[in-house]
Formats: C-alpha cells, sequence, structure tokens
C-alpha cells in the first residue's frame, strides 16, 4: 500500500505525571496491515503511550498523524471517530448486556429501537468475521476467549483502522490463542495496523511483522522481527545482558527445617508428606486445580487442614491461623497479588511493615520515624523503584509491587519462606531480582518453597522438585534429571507414583 | 536510575504537597466561604456566646461520627448509632431511680458494649452485611427504647446528673471539650496507632490483611464497640443536657452520622479514614443551624443542608 501515507504515526510524543517522566519523545510507526509488537518492561510507558492514542490520556507534547493527517486525539469518542480501538487487558464490556448490545453500545440509533435489525447486523458481523456466536447471549456469559472475539467485533464494526489489542492472551487456552491469531491474520489482510503488546516471547515471534521497543520512557529502537533474535529483544528491553536461564547456585545444606507429615484436607488434597531443608530450595509443580497452592495456604495457617502434623525445626506446631504460622517462622507470600496480597489505596510504607508493625510500636502507637528509616532500607535492598515510601501501591509496576511484599514477608524474618507464582505478570528485570534473592536467602540458610507453574522457573531454580497431581504428591525429581518433560509427565498422571 | 527517582520524588513531594492537601480538603474551603457569608449577613454571628453554642450544638453529633469513623475504615456500616443513643439516653434516665446516676450510666455503658459486640460478632465474624444486621439492630433498640418507655419522655430526677452535659469550665461547655479530647485521641489512635492501621488495612482489603496475620475478626468487633460507647455516651449526654430523655431522640441519625465522616474525607469503601475532619464538618452544618434556629438546643440538621454537603463532596470526589 504505498500510495498511501502511513497508517500510524506517532512523533516526539512526552508525557509527565505530576514531575514524572513517563514518556519522553517516544517514536512509533504503524503501516497498513502490519502487526507491531509493543515491548518493554511493566512501567516502560507502553500503556501510557496507548492511552494517549486511545484518548484517555492527553500528551504533553508530541504529534499524532494517521494516514499522513495531523490529528488531535482529546477523549475516547475522537480517538473511535479517527478508527482507533484499543482492547484492554481486561476486557470493558457490559457483563449483563447481550452481545448485540455490547457491539452497539453508544450507538444506538435515537427513537424507538429495531432490535430485529440490529441483531442481523450483529450476526452479519460475526459470519463476516467466521466466527459463532450466540448475538443475544449475555456476555457475563461467554467464556474470555469469546468475549474478547466480542470486542473485536465491536471495533470491526466501529471501521477500526488500528486496533491495539494489551496482553490479549493473558488469559486464553493454546486452542484459544490460534483462533485470536487467525483473526489478527485476517484483519491483516483487511489493511487493519494492529499493536500487539504482549510478555510471551514466542507470539511475538509467531505474530509481529516488526517490534518497537521501549525503555523507561524512552524510545529505545524499531526493528524486523526477521531481524532479531529473542536475546535481542530482552537485552533492548532491560538495557543490559540477563542470561534466560537463571542458574540458581547450591549452597550448604543443612537440617530439615520444615516437615510436613501426612497433611490432608477431604476432597481437596491427600497425604502429603515432604520437607524442605536450610539452605534448599523446593519446587512445587503441577497442573492449575492440583492442590499447590491449596497445601500451601494450609502450611500458612489461611486455610484448614483435616489430619496430618507440621514440624519447625524439631518442633510440633500447631497452626490454625495466619498469625500462628507467621510466629512460628513461616511466611507465605500468596498467588493473587492484587487479591490475596496488596492495600491498593494504601501506601507501599503501610503495605510493606503491616506483619510486624508492633515492632515499632510502644503503648500501641506507632513511631513513624523508626517505621520509615526500616521502610528504607528494604526498598533499597529490594531495589523497589518508587518515588517515595507515602505514595499508595497501586501506582507501582507489578514488578516493584512484588518486591515490596517480599520485603513484607522477610520483615517477619522467617525460617520458612512459601513463594506462590512469585514471578507472575512480573517484567523479566524484576523477575531476575526476584531470583536473585532467592538466591541469597538460600544461601543465607533459609528453607524455601516455591509454587510455580512456570516450569523453567522451576527448574532453574529449584534443588529438588515435588510434582502434584490431583490432590497428591506425584513425583520427586532431583535437580540433575529434571526436565520438563519428567515433569509434565508426573503431572498428569502420564506416569503413577 | 535511582539519580532519577531521588529527582522525582522531589517534584513529586514539592508540586503535591499543597494541591494534594487542598484537593483532600475542599471542604474546609467550603467551611470557610461559609463562616464569611454567614458573618456578613447576621451581626450576631461572631459573638462568643453564638460560637460556644454553634461548638455545643455539634459536638455530640461530633462525637458520636468520631466513632462511626472507624466502622467505615474498616469497610461496614453503623445504621444503629442513632436508636442506641434514644436507648442509651432513655436508659440512663430510667435506670437513676434504682441504681443512682453512677450506676445508670455504667450499665447503659454495658448495654452499649454488648450491643457492639453483637453486632461485630456478625458482621466479622458470621462474615453478615453489615448494612443489614446494623439495620435489624436499629428496629430492635428503637423497638427497646419506646417498650422501656411505653412511649413516653422520662425526666431525670436527680440534679447531680445535669453537670455532666450541661457543665462548663471557664466558660466552655463541657460538650465541647469531650469532643475535642476525644477528636484528639480518636485521630492518634486511627491514623497513628497499630490498632488504627490493622482497621485501615482490613477496610482496604481484608483478604490480604487477613493472608498478612491480622485477626480480621477482632478489628471489624471493636470498631463497632467503639462507634456503640460514643453512640452510648452520646445519648447520656444529651439525656444530661435536657434532663429528660425521649425514646426518639436519636432517630434518623445514622444518615448524619454517616454523611458527616464521609464529608469529612472518610471513604464509605472502606480502607481511608481521618478523624479530625469530621469536627470541621459538623462545624460547617452547625453554622447552617444557627441560621434556622438559634435556640441551641437542637442536635439535628437540616436535610436541605446535608443535601448540598453531599454535592460538594460529590464534586469535589469525581471532578
Amino acid at each position: 500500500m504505498n500510495n498511501q501515507a502511513e497508517l500510524l504515526v506517532m512523533e516526539h510524543i512526552s508525557k509527565a505525571f505530576s514531575g514524572v517522566q513517563v514518556l519522553n519523545d517516544v517514536l512509533l510507526h504503524l503501516a497498513h496491515g502490519e502487526v507491531l509488537g509493543l515491548l518493554g518492561e511493566n512501567g516502560a510507558g507502553k500503556s501510557t503511550l496507548m492511552k494517549i492514542l486511545g484518548g484517555i490520556v492527553e500528551k504533553d507534547t508530541g504529534e499524532v498523524r494517521i494516514e499522513g493527517k495531523s490529528v488531535k486525539i482529546d477523549n475516547p469518542r475522537t480517538a473511535i471517530n479517527h478508527g482507533i480501538s484499543i482492547i484492554h487487558q481486561e476486557l470493558v464490556l457490559v457483563p449483563e448486556l447481550s452481545a448485540t448490545e455490547n457491539i452497539f453500545l453508544g450507538r444506538i440509533p435515537k427513537g424507538y429501537i429495531k432490535w430485529q435489525e440490529i441483531i442481523k447486523q450483529t450476526e452479519a458481523l460475526f459470519t463476516e468475521m467466521g466466527i459463532s456466536l450466540d448475538a443475544r447471549m449475555p456476555v457475563g456469559e461467554m467464556s474470555i476467549a469469546d468475549q474478547q472475539m466480542v470486542e473485536i467485533a465491536k471495533s470491526i464494526s466501529q471501521n477500526a483502522k488500528i486496533i491495539v489489542m494489551d496482553e490479549p492472551t493473558s488469559s486464553l487456552t493454546e486452542r484459544e490463542t490460534e483462533v485470536l491469531f487467525k483473526m489478527i491474520a485476517k484483519l491483516k489482510a483487511k489493511g487493519v495496523g494492529i499493536i500487539y503488546i504482549s510478555h510471551r516471547m514466542d507470539e511475538i515471534f509467531t505474530i509481529c511483522d516488526k517490534i518497537t521497543v521501549l525503555r523507561d520512557g524512552s524510545y529505545i529502537d524499531t526493528r524486523a522481527i526477521s531481524d532479531v533474535t529473542e536475546n535481542d529483544i530482552v537485552r533492548m528491553m532491560v538495557g543490559r545482558d540477563i542470561s534466560k536461564f537463571f542458574v540458581k547456585e547450591k549452597y550448604h545444606i543443612g537440617k530439615a527445617m520444615l516437615k510436613v507429615d501426612k497433611l490432608s484436607r477431604n476432597g481437596v488434597f491427600n497425604n502429603i508428606s515432604f520437607e524442605v531443608k536450610q539452605g534448599e530450595v523446593v519446587g512445587i509443580s503441577g497442573l492449575l486445580g492440583a492442590g499447590r497452592s491449596e497445601v500451601a495456604q494450609a502450611i500458612a495457617g489461611i486455610d484448614p487442614y483435616d489430619s496430618g502434623t507440621l514440624h519447625l525445626n524439631e518442633h510440633q506446631i500447631n497452626i490454625r491461623i495466619p498469625g500462628d504460622a507467621i510466629a512460628a517462622g513461616i511466611a507465605y507470600v500468596p498467588e493473587d497479588r492484587k487479591q490475596q496480597g496488596l492495600f491498593l489505596q494504601r501506601s507501599v510504607g503501610e503495605n510493606l511493615t503491616i506483619p510486624f508493625v508492633k515492632t515499632f510500636s510502644k503503648f500501641g502507637l506507632v513511631s513513624r520515624k523508626k517505621e520509615e528509616t526500616t521502610i528504607a532500607s528494604y526498598l533499597s535492598q529490594f531495589n523497589v523503584r518508587t518515588p517515595n515510601s507515602k505514595i499508595a501501591i497501586q501506582y507501582l509496576s507489578g514488578g516493584n509491587q512484588q518486591k515490596v511484599l517480599l520485603g513484607r514477608w522477610l520483615g517477619t524474618t522467617p525460617k520458612v519462606l512459601i513463594l506462590d507464582e512469585p514471578t507472575r505478570g512480573v517484567d523479566v528485570g524484576a523477575k531476575s531480582e526476584i531470583y536473585h534473592a532467592i538466591n541469597e536467602l538460600a544461601k543465607d540458610g533459609m528453607a524455601i518453597l516455591l509454587i510455580s507453574s512456570d516450569l523453567l522457573e522451576i527448574l532453574s531454580i529449584s534443588d529438588r522438585i515435588l510434582v502434584m497431581h490431583e490432590g497428591r504428591l506425584n513425583g520427586e525429581i532431583g535437580r540433575e534429571e529434571a526436565t520438563e518433560e519428567i515433569i509434565m509427565k508426573y503431572a498428569t498422571g502420564v506416569v503413577e507414583v | 536510575m535511582s539519580s532519577g527517582a531521588v529527582e522525582a520524588q522531589k517534584v513529586v513531594v514539592g508540586k503535591t504537597g499543597l494541591r494534594k492537601f487542598l484537593e483532600q480538603n475542599v471542604i474546609l474551603l467550603v467551611l470557610f466561604i461559609m463562616i464569611v457569608f454567614m458573618a456578613a449577613i447576621s451581626d450576631d454571628f461572631f459573638t462568643t456566646d453564638n460560637i460556644i453554642n454553634l461548638l455545643r450544638q455539634i459536638s455530640i453529633l461530633g462525637i458520636l461520627t468520631l466513632g462511626q469513623t472507624f466502622v467505615l475504615s474498616a469497610g461496614n456500616f453503623d445504621l444503629s448509632v442513632g436508636a442506641l443513643l434514644s436507648l442509651a439516653s432513655i436508659l440512663v434516665i430510667g435506670l437513676q431511680p434504682e441504681l443512682g446516676v453512677g450506676g445508670a450510666i455504667a450499665i447503659t455503658l454495658v448495654v452499649s458494649i454488648l450491643v457492639g459486640l453483637c453486632n461485630g460478632w456478625l458482621v466479622g465474624r458470621v462474615k453478615a452485611n453489615s448494612f443489614i444486621v446494623t439495620l435489624g439492630m436499629m428496629s430492635l433498640l428503637q423497638a427497646a427504647a419506646l417498650v422501656f418507655t411505653g412511649g413516653m419522655t422520662l425526666q431525670s430526677q436527680e440534679p447531680s446528673f445535669a453537670t455532666i452535659g450541661g457543665g462548663s469550665l471557664g466558660g466552655m461547655p463541657y460538650l465541647v471539650l469531650y469532643f475535642v479530647i476525644a477528636a484528639i485521641l480518636f485521630q492518634l489512635l486511627l491514623n497513628h496507632s497499630v490498632f488504627g492501621r490493622k482497621v485501615l488495612l482490613t477496610g482496604s482489603n481484608s483478604v490480604a490483611a487477613r493472608f498478612a496475620g491480622v485477626k480480621v475478626g477482632n478489628i471489624v468487633s471493636w470498631t463497632f464497640v467503639i462507634s456503640s460507647l460514643t453512640a452510648a455516651f452520646g445519648g447520656i449526654l444529651i439525656s444530661s443536657r435536657i434532663m429528660s430523655a425521649s425514646p426518639t431522640a436519636g432517630a434518623g441519625m445514622e444518615l448524619d452520622v454517616i454523611s458527616a465522616a464521609v464529608l469529612g474525607g472518610t471513604s464509605i469503601y472502606g480502607g481511608e479514614g481521618r478523624a479530625y475532619n469530621p469536627g470541621a464538618w459538623r462545624t460547617y452544618f452547625g453554622d447552617y443551624d444557627e441560621l434556622h434556629d438559634t435556640d441551641g438546643d437542637s442536635v439535628s440538621v437540616s436535610d436541605d443542608d446535608e443535601r448540598i454537603g453531599l454535592t460538594v463532596c460529590g464534586w469535589d470526589r469525581f471532578s
């Protein structure tokens, strides 16, 4: 399509939020029928750039040109009128309304509504897209993948020329991802330009034509996908070399610190026995719903167990509530950061110190001075990037939030640290920092239990791997003989122990 | 990176310090404008008598608002405070013939603690919705107050009882002193104590609070006990001030109390709360009230004013 001007050009885009420069002279080019991977660590400025494009955030400086014409996008409505459509990671459909109502939301002609006609239009749209969905079904009853298709249908019906997809596959199965990719191919063929944001490298290489990388709000480079390797991209994103395979060093492994004996909870997990020694990282692998988190939460006193015993440092312990576990020296960093870990609107400092805030208090009153000293030392120890400790933690990136939570639990001076999916939704840089922290802790003799769905992670930082299958322990693999295949065999129950 | 972060911090603090304060305290500006307006249209406004009268009026509602702030901060509602105030004001007079002033006050406070524990147990342990629990409690307490008096107004025969709510120290009514002391104590408790921290974090995310070892059920129970105690104290003060008690003295007061707390900067979704601001708000309402009735006995606030306040608050939050 050389006869036309380039579909989208964003030039010299800068934006600061209350003095913090989040975008600095950023450049972005997108051609018709092209898929552009927009990459960067969490907090690199991808979302802000896309919010500027979508009219949600106003830029400070810079220019946006669509098909050669300079445009002013000052609210979401003008963005839509210019053919820009953004599909957010967390879908923004109205769950109670039908697919049709969602697609035409805000654009239903005034006066008497001819639903039959509108529904027919929706059905025609679905047929054109090659998907079979019920136009009358409330979207809340659809799978996430189908809801995403409804979003795409909405974009198409708005004659979108530019579609932004923010982590579209984060909650899709492999098969659903394939369907999405086919849809993207169709859109490409129609000349639609797609900006694709994802943390998953394999997807980037499957679907993108070129990539643009941002780092700390600055533009780094744009390259054709055929010109780069995975390592190149990672280097561009983090600005330094990170070996993809972090390998934990093996330290002195001491006596058994946590001993779990025949732990059971009816219908959830059964007869779980294992031990974690000082200086050892024990990984628990398994499929979703195998009962890994449930075992960990029983040990941490969050959920009850029906039978079995727990020993810590050779003493039997009785744990009924989370406070018991914390007092005994067991810390559990939960899986779901937002629901189970963070107090989003409270300050970074308060989020950090809550389990041990008592230690800064006299007669029940918190000494802010003492607390602040400790907070400052943790924030620098874990390299948490935050303007100060008083801002609400919701404004930090996922990786930095996770580092604060890690600090929170280490502040309880545990003997056993249980990490449940510690790097989920965390960018490469923070991930490697978390691995290094785990490494250091093991070196100092901490007993660590690591639950992870990321096989690579389990393989690279565990000394020993336990595999759970349907509520049972189904295999224990030493670090030397462990491979992804062996783990999967145990996890899927192909091999029974 | 690190030096950049430090610079960013300077800018953030420097730029947002004053702005942030103003954003959170638009309400004070409104209060200031109201005061100027009142002073302009009435010659009597800036007289010592009027100011003291005004402060006295806001005190009882202010004290209840302080208690409510704790319940709201932990993410719940306490709708039973108005009815509890009625019941307390009746018990403290009704029990005087048998138990004397001291005994009547003691029993009244014990009853309010039991009411708070009951609300707290149902909300904190049974995990019932606080709106429904305290609405039920409200009906129950209101009924108890009516049954106890048979719908009649009670009179106190103990002159010594009058000093609690009617006395003054160097021209400053006790009522105002109670409120000022309570406001300082509660502010300290909410924003500077371990307990207050736990209340706010429970309100922000009770699941995460539990995971972090906070005994959420206990914390919630305590907030209800605190709220109930302030309601009982309010009831005692009202009775003492007018030396009589009506079984419907606090009817509808829960709405004033909750609005005052919210306007003062406490979030009805929990997790954010300030004890010092409700006082400022009560002053504002008090001002308005003063225009309507100058006899100084009424502690109710007219509905119109409330609505104006809410609109201002809404504008503040959504703009």
